[in-house]
């Protein structure tokens, strides 16, 4: 019993739970781009947080289903329809053999989620059933989705009946404002004074900003030093790159800051164009905040400082 | 130890004397189960730690008392020979970091093949192996702005490191050759052929045997 894939859009691949533990053998976490989304989903049709679900990207995808479950549509504002029949996001909707799910292009954000009751199986590879592209681990055979794909998921008799709260929808707006700690405090104050647009450049594996050039960043020769999602790192040309949730493990570009873990959720959906700050904090004010978030998504989703990572 | 510090809210970075002392601590790190992810660089550390469990503080303290026990002895193993066709068909950079360094693609093969190299470690990516032991007379920086694809195998060098690339990726380094060697397979144990510490002899070979050694 499957969903199978009839458009694959632009990029989409499974994602679940990151791939923990292994970036000492050169090994990306992977997983959702926007952990808080998926999260959202999953919610809706009583899965663990951060099982399997689908993230597409931008340009939106269609599946057919040969088996009655329950499903649901988070992240990325886009249009669903189930056989052509207008559907909301975030609320489970039923599917039934036959049926065709197409998720539209999105209007704003980069990356919707499609959770499927009881989730999508994936390949485990260590651990994790993520998709990690390069190196083709995870996921459905490593790769993006392509036509004819098919993806195993169990029958489920789940009534179709829960919703988001409007409380715990969040709000795609075209600016984001990220904190960060601050790595190298010339530069990296220098990174917080303006305001970056999010260039062309921009994957699951970083995200190249369009601004005015930071200068007097260090030469090319600087020893590799391990590097995480989230960091800000700029080449000698100084046009900084925002690491996302496939970042390799080490890099040897001057490191200026690191987006907080409260906020490392919202680059996956930053998308060419939006404009976007850094607000500087200190670890413990960092810390503070995170739980403060937590405090506010727990009402919701119980567990969910394990999303926020 | 050198130095500890609070790198954001759950990173720590530590710097050492020594790789050895790096790795050593970084193994006894990942043994202790206390931390999320344990990355050595080059004479450094970094963990990550769950910070809404321990204050970046403790995390600090924690590792205060670490790196006084000694590194583990290496063991010794025959150098790993590893096949490079240097040619400027299939390596980018090969053209302009002779002219850059003015000698010629000879000369850099001599510098390049002429003495044992050592896998310093691995990062960047699934398998990447920054490798030290790179003739001084073969010096370049990185590209200022990097190259979104760079082939799988390639091999490039930059400052006094060369670096192999296993799978394809975004890259900054200078390529100057390519190996048919796989350097990375996922259902290995361990996923990466090259580790930490082995010797690495790089051997030229003709754009033919390159594309002999492809064939499946």
């Amino acid at each position: 019993m499957s969903l199978h894939v009839l458009k694959p859009g632009l990029q989409t691949t499974v994602q679940g739970e990151p791939r923990r533990g292994y970036r000492h053998l050169g090994i990306p976490a992977a997983g959702p781009a926007d952990p808080l989304s998926l999260a959202l989903a999953n919610r809706l049709l009583g899965n663990p947080l951060l099982a399997n679900g689908l993230e597409v990207t931008l340009s939106g995808a269609t599946f057919g289903a040969d088996v009655r479950t329950v499903i649901a549509v988070t992240g990325a504002d886009v249009d669903v329809a189930v056989n052509g029949e207008a559907r909301g996001m975030y609320e489970a909707i039923e599917v039934r053999a036959g049926d065709e799910l197409r998720i539209g292009g999105a209007r704003s954000g980069a990356r919707t989620y499609v959770a499927v009751c009881g989730g999508i199986a994936g390949d485990v590879v260590l651990d994790s059933g993520s998709t990690y592209m390069p190196a083709g681990l995870g996921g459905h055979g490593g790769r993006a989705l392509e036509f004819g794909d098919e993806l195993a998921c169990t029958a489920s008799d789940r009534a179709a009946d829960s919703r988001t709260p409007e409380a715990f929808r969040p709000g795609r707006e075209i600016g984001a404002a990220l904190r960060v700690c601050l790595v190298d405090e010339a530069a990296g104050g220098s990174l917080c004074e303006q305001q970056w647009h999010v260039s062309s450049r921009a994957d699951r594996m970083g995200i190249q900003l369009d601004g005015d050039p930071i200068n007097g960043i260090d030469t090319g020769r600087l020893p590799s030093v391990p590097v995480f999602p989230g960091c800000v790192q700029c080449p000698p040309d100084g046009a900084p790159f925002l690491l996302s949730v496939d970042a390799q493990t080490t890099g040897g570009y001057a490191r200026l800051a690191q987006v907080a873990r409260a906020d490392r959720h919202v680059i996956g959906q930053l998308r060419t164009g939006d404009s976007l700050r850094f607000l500087p904090r200190t670890p413990g004010e960092a810390i503070e905040e995170l739980r403060q978030k937590i405090d506010y998504w727990a009402e919701w989703l119980p567990g969910c400082e394990a999303i926020f990572y | 130890m050198k130095t500890a510090r609070l790198v954001s809210d759950d990173l720590i970075e530590l710097e050492f004397q020594s790789q050895a002392l790096a790795e050593a601590v970084a193994a006894r790190m990942r043994e202790d189960g206390d931390w999320l992810e344990v990355v050595t660089g080059i004479n450094t550390l970094t963990a990550q730690f769950d910070c809404l469990r321990t204050e970046p503080e403790e995390a600090l303290e924690r590792v205060s008392t670490l790196g006084a026990e000694a590194a583990a002895p290496r063991s010794v193993q025959e150098p790993f020979e590893l096949p490079v066709c240097y040619s400027t068909d299939i390596a980018p950079d090969l053209a302009a970091v002779c002219k850059r360094l003015d000698i010629d693609v000879d000369e850099l093969i001599r510098l390049h093949t002429s003495t044992p190299h050592e896998v310093r470690l691995l990062g960047f990516a699934p398998g990447f192996a920054y490798v030290d032991g790179l003739d001084s007379r073969l010096d370049v920086p990185r590209h200022e702005v990097p190259r979104q694809k760079v082939p799988a195998g390639s091999v490039a060098i930059a400052g006094s490191q060369t670096g192999i690339y296993s799978l394809a990726s975004p890259g900054g380094w200078q390529i100057i050759g390519r190996t048919p060697v796989v350097l990375f397979d996922p259902t290995a144990s361990p996923p990466n052929l090259l580790q930490p510490g082995r010797q690495v002899r790089f051997r030229p070979i003709s754009v033919d045997e390159y594309e002999a050694s492809m064939q499946p």
